[in-house]
């Protein structure tokens, strides 16, 4: 009744799970095993360019290529395929690009500036501190203890954030 | 023996052959000329860095390619 059910809900479902797993085989048989171990963990694997020094190409399979320079993000670089591919085809095909091809890539990708950001959790996480903040505050009315409790709260997600950006720098 | 590996949307298509059987090189040699004239891109993979080198022309002596359509600005 399940199969069924899901065959009703979505009728190709098996088919693009399939295509999906084929994708993930041609890729790490594409990549080095440290190159796959990164995806794997990571969902992304970092290229370096050829012809700029110190930039580095963040590819993922869902989002605009991330550029980085000197370990700072510069911009982004929108380039998908015509027709549908999975995931996994879509990160070893912009991989290719850049590393053979890195003009045409950015010559036929569209530049995003730097205002643009890949998604990430530092909006989320400040807001977060914004909205929690006053019910810290509150704390010090605990005393000395309440005082050196709230300071510990809200400096945790700027640590958080720091250890994310060290563990997250290329290269 | 070499691999040619086509991407597509549900999923690759491989093309293998040995450089040293005449007829399958030949098909090969065929089917990788009809490609490039579709305007797919064809890359040759490094056997031990796996960095990717784009080729026009076919080497039955490759090891492993990639091909897929070309990407667009998104």
């Amino acid at each position: 009744m399940w199969r069924l059910l899901g065959s009703l809900l979505a009728p190709d479902a098996a088919e693009q799970d399939a295509a999906w797993r084929r994708a993930e085989s041609v890729l790490r048989d594409s990549l080095r095993p440290e190159q796959y171990a990164a995806y794997t963990s990571r969902g992304y694997v970092d290229v370096a360019s050829r012809k700029f020094p110190h930039r580095t190409y963040r590819v993922d399979g869902w989002r605009p290529v991330g550029v980085y320079e000197y370990g700072q993000f510069v911009g982004a670089v929108c380039i998908r395929p015509r027709a549908g591919l999975p995931g996994p085809d879509i990160v070893l095909a912009r991989k290719l690009m850049i590393e053979g091809a890195e003009d045409e890539f950015l010559r036929a990708g569209n530049w995003l500036s730097p205002a643009w950001r890949p998604a990430g959790v530092t909006p989320t996480v400040l807001l977060l501190v914004v909205l929690v903040s006053p019910w810290l505050l509150q704390l010090r009315q605990l005393g000395a203890v309440g005082v050196a409790l709230s300071a510990v709260l809200i400096a945790l997600p700027g640590v958080f954030l720091l250890w994310r950006r060290q563990r997250r720098a290329p290269g | 023996m070499g691999v040619l590996r086509i991407l597509g949307p549900s999923g690759d298509t491989r093309v293998a052959w040995s450089p040293t059987a005449p007829d399958e090189v030949e098909d090969v040699r065929r089917r990788f000329d009809e490609i490039i004239r579709e305007g797919y891109l064809v890359f040759e993979l490094d056997e031990v860095t796996k960095d990717g080198r784009q080729v026009r022309t076919f080497d039955p002596n490759t090891a492993e390619l990639r091909a897929f359509r070309p990407l667009a600005g998104g």
